[in-house]
Parts: structure tokens; sequence; C-alpha cells
């Protein structure tokens, strides 16, 4: 099949998402034959360009207009709409980040592709083409027949692991047609301000996420989550309770209405476990929970439990881990 | 301005779910339903807006894609604060035939500011927004986790990657609503419940369209194993097989 996968960068590096997005697209491709297409903006580097590259991209299309997403969505959209149609590709591939969840839309419907988000696996059945996604909050999972010739898929972050697969570096550059599609045109949007929390970037793809709940009792306790985070190169994150409580930094929760996330790892501390905060983790593969309650529903979902207060769990956890690995570990790719 | 919120029913986010026999669908019979949290956080700051700005929002209206069913929830988003519900008639199959009903109303009767979540916690798409804002060529902004109006200026706060943004923003626009739009949901008052069973619901026959994917088979994912308790003695025994299992430490 061709496939063409959306590349994002983030301070001109490339994102560990685009990796796994091209090691999805290869595996796509081993039964069937075809090729890959980056799609990637005029800010993209040679170090960018011989990575994509080295993770199995036959061909770079270097695109004006894409590559900053924090400009215009639908103007990116259509860039990609060219592409994709200049390419004959017949998927697109997004990751499910704040972008690509806000483009890939706008692309499915300019395709008039089948689109479904939160594919996690390959595809159950290439003819037809139907293929696993996450419902309900990942309560159950739903087997998606996608009708048209060409799709829009929405992988998970993290859900496939990058592998190197070098071919030839071959790049292309190409200038999308202004946009044509849209009549009413785009209305003045004026950026007045942005702000950066760049904590929010790292959340998303980490590999290991540890998070605190409630039962972090206090701000100070609040080093814990930090450390254990730093000595294994993850992210922090924290529950709605903690958040409403003012425990942590953070700017926003994970849970139900706050951020869905997949890491390989999530340590939940003096997090109870309630439904809306599952349904932000529910895609973990691996859930390590430390709370007092024995009886907390957070111990139905996790594979490991201590049951402990957080005081006195913490500080031994966390020398458990040095003991493990005394230096701190590099963080992941960016 | 004139205000559309558009209405995703779907099952209680406590519900568990359970399937049909034969898998193909979810079984719907024992569902409690609600709006669907992030359109209800939407409609909250819906409603909040025109309270701040009673003379700028001419009309606030809902509406939903859904059988006779989902009339429990509308009534709830006119208790909530709508003027007005607008249904369409139709079991929706996927989130394009859901965007081409509902694009048909906006690009009949305009509306300024078109509000949807970002998902539904049913079949979480993340689709509906984007493209309605394709079907209708409105501007969209996504991931929109404030609206405000100063003067005529509608002012937008809006996540993107790493930070946010903020934005002012011509009408007409579709905002795509996260998180934090609004503090908590809107409860209905005694006074918003009786008023919404003296307002109307419209319902309209849908159009023709098409879907683009269709949902034939459903499962439960495994039950997780049993949780591993982990004693003093052993965190490092822990810390070992998070390295063997998930490579990390």
């Amino acid at each position: 099949m061709k496939i063409l996968v959306y590349i994002e960068t983030y301070e001109g590096n490339l994102r560990r998402s685009a990796l796994e997005l091209l090691s999805y697209a290869n595996d796509l491709n081993k039964g069937t034959g075809g090729s890959v297409t980056a799609l990637t903006g005029t800010g993209a580097g040679e170090e960018i360009i011989s990575c994509l590259a080295r993770y199995g991209a036959n061909k770079i299309l270097i695109a004006d207009g894409t590559g900053n997403p924090s400009t215009n969505f639908s103007s990116q959209a259509e860039t990609i709409r060219q592409a994709v149609e200049k390419e004959n590709a017949e998927i697109v591939l997004f990751s499910g980040s704040v972008a690509g969840k806000a483009i890939a839309p706008l692309v499915s419907a300019k395709l008039k592709a089948g689109m479904v988000s939160g594919i996690y696996a390959l595809p159950v059945s290439y003819d037809p083409f139907t293929i696993n996604k996450k419902v309900f909050s990942g309560k159950v999972i739903a087997t998606v027949k996608i009708k048209t010739p060409r799709k829009v898929l929405i992988l998970l972050p993290n859900s496939f692991k990058p592998l190197e697969n070098p071919v030839p570096e071959v790049t292309e550059t190409f200038a999308a047609e202004p946009s044509i599609t849209s009549p009413k045109g785009i209305p003045g949007i004026r950026i007045v301000d942005t702000v950066k929390t760049s904590d929010q970037i790292k959340l998303s793809e980490a590999g290991v996420v540890v998070s605190g709940g409630r039962g972090i009792n206090s701000r100070e306790n609040w080093q814990y989550v930090e450390e254990l985070a730093g000595l294994l190169g993850g992210a922090t994150a924290c529950s709605r309770p903690a958040w409403d409580d003012g425990l942590c930094p953070h700017d926003g929760y994970v849970g139900q209405t706050g951020k869905v996330i997949s890491p390989n790892v999530y340590m939940a501390l003096g997090i109870s476990g309630a439904v809306q905060h599952l349904a932000g983790i529910s895609s973990s593969k691996l859930i390590v929970a430390v709370n007092k309650d024995p009886n907390a529903p957070i111990f139905m979902r996790a594979d490991y439990g201590i049951v402990g207060d957080i005081q006195e769990v913490m500080p031994r956890l966390i020398a458990a881990v040095k003991a493990f690995r005394p230096a701190s570990v590099e963080g992941s790719v960016s | 301005m004139k205000v559309l919120v558009c209405i995703s029913h779907v099952p209680d986010t406590e519900t568990k779910i359970k399937l049909t026999p034969d898998r193909s669908s979810v079984d719907l019979s024992e569902i409690s339903w609600i709006i669907n949290p992030w359109d209800e956080l939407g409609l909250t700051r819906a409603v909040e807006l025109r309270k701040e700005h009673p003379s700028q929002i001419e009309s606030l209206t809902v509406i939903t894609v859904g059988n006779g069913e989902t009339e429990g929830t509308l009534r709830k988003a006119l208790a909530l604060g709508a003027d007005k519900a607008i249904r369409i008639d139709a079991t929706p199959p996927d989130s394009w035939y859901v965007a081409i009903q509902i694009s048909e109303l906006i690009n009949r009767e305009y509306f300024d500011i078109v509000l949807t979540g970002i998902e539904s916690s049913d079949f979480n798409g993340y689709a509906v927004g984007g493209m309605l804002a394709e079907l209708t060529g409105y501007a969209c902004l996504p991931n929109v986790s404030l609206i405000d109006l100063e003067g005529d200026k509608v002012m937008v706060q809006r996540e993107v990657e790493g930070g946010k943004e903020k934005l002012e923003a011509e009408v007409p626009f579709i905002a795509v609503i996260q998180k934090g739009i609004a503090s908590a949901p809107g409860i209905p008052s005694m006074r918003g419940i009786m008023e919404s069973r003296k307002k109307s619901i419209e319902v309209i026959p849908p159009v023709v369209a098409d879907h683009l994917t269709e949902y034939n088979s459903y499962e439960l994912p495994e039950a997780s194993k049993e949780c591993r308790i982990i004693t003093d003695s052993n965190y490092n025994e822990l810390v070992e097989r998070l390295h063997a299992e998930a490579g990390i430490a």
C-alpha cells in the first residue's frame, strides 16, 4: 500500500511519535508491499531527514505549510490533502497528539476518507479493511470496517515501538497550491499571546508516567513524584482530585475529560482509581499502584500494587530504583 | 450572536458496558444516558457566556442526531439553559454521517459560534468538529479551553503542542472543546427544569448521507491479571520486573 505519514516536529526535533508511525507503516506494508512517504515541513534539517530514512521512509516529501502545528490547521490539512493526491496514498497516518487529532478529521473530510482514531495494532484484515480501536474509553474494543478506498488512521502514542529499517534517502520538495476548497476562506484569527507549558508534550509521549493523586496529601510530598519520574526518565501527571486540591504544579490532569495517555508504565501514587481516572489511563501497558487503602479500585486494574502510605513507601521504592541502577537514566527520545 | 452546541447522547461514564450475545453491538438495555461530558462543559460555558453578556448572545441552540430516546438528554440541555433543541431523527452509523447532518443545519441557518466536544465518551472518535468545519467552511479552532467576549471581540484560548495560544477570533467558527472550558458541568436549577418543559424540541428528518466506517463487532478486553501485591521485602523485585517487562529503570 502507499502510505503517507504526517511527521511532527517540536522545536526543531523529531518527535518520538513520528518514528512510531514510520515503524507502524513499515509493518503495515510487510504483508502487502508498498511504499512509505514521510510528509514534513520546510524546517526539517539534515538530521531529521536522515533519521526519517533510517526508520524506513522511502520518500521524504518536504512541503510548505506543514511542520508548525500551532499556525493554521485548515491550510495544513489542505497541504496534506494535496500530498495525498499527489502520492496517490491509500493510507494517511497521524499520531494521536494534540495536532494529529486536530488535523486528521479535516483531512478525512477533505478526502472523504473513512477515519479511525485510537488504533493500537495492525489491521484485522486488509480487504475489507478492518481494524480494532478502543471505545468507551478503553472499556470495549470495536472492530471497525473502513469502506472508502482512502483511509485516515490515528495511532495511539506508545502503542508501536520505533524500529530502525534503513532505506536510501530520497527527498522531494513540494509546494502546495493555496486552498481552493474553503469557500468562506479563513476568517481572521489573530494570535494575541502564547504560553509555554512544555511538560504537556512530554506527557502524551512519555514511556513512563508517574502520577500523584489525593493520597499525596501535601505539596511537599510532590517531590517523590518528581524524583521517581526523574530517575525513570518519565513525565509527571496527576489525578483530577489532586489537581482540584492544588497538590501538583500541573496545568491539567489525567482522566475522562482530561488528558488521555498510553504509556508503557503508569505509576499511580495515592490515586484511588475512580472510573473517570481509569478512562484516561486504560491504554497503559503496565500499571503500578501505591495506595494505603487495600480496597482502592486502582488495585483491580493495576498489575503491581503496594499497600502503604506514600510517605513510607516512596523513599523505599526510590531507594530500590536507585539501587537497581545508581545513575539517573537519560530521558527518552524527544 | 447565535450559538449552537452539538450534543452527543452517551452512556453514563460510570456504566459497566455489556455486549449483546452475538457481540454485534453494545447492550443498551440497562444503560443510563447523559450529555457527553465535553459537550456538557461546552454548553455550560455557553450558558455562562450568555449570563455574562446577555445583550450579545441572541440565541443558544443545542442539536443532536439521534432517535426519540435522546430526548431526555436534550431536555437536560434545555434545563441547563439552552433556548431550543433540535433533534435530527436518525440513528447515526458514524461520525461522518453526524457531521453531514449537522452541517446541513449550519449551512441553512447560520450560527456565529458552534461548539462541539473534542470526542464523545462512547466512540472516542475525535472526528465531528473537524469534519463539520470542512463541511461548512467555518474556521476550525481545535483544543479550545477558554472562550470569552471582550467588547465585540471573541477571545479564545486553545492548547497547542507544548503550550497554549490566546487568539482573537472572527466569527463564524467551530470550537472543538476540551477540558478547562468550564470549571465543572452546570447543574440544572429547579426553575431551569420547569422552564425546559415549556421549551420545544424541533424534530427534523435526516438528509440522505453516506457513512464511511462501519462498527461490526465488539469485544471486551481481557480482564487484567490479578494485581500482584508487593511487600517491603521485594521492592527490588518490582524494579527488576518493570525493567524486564517494560524496559524501565
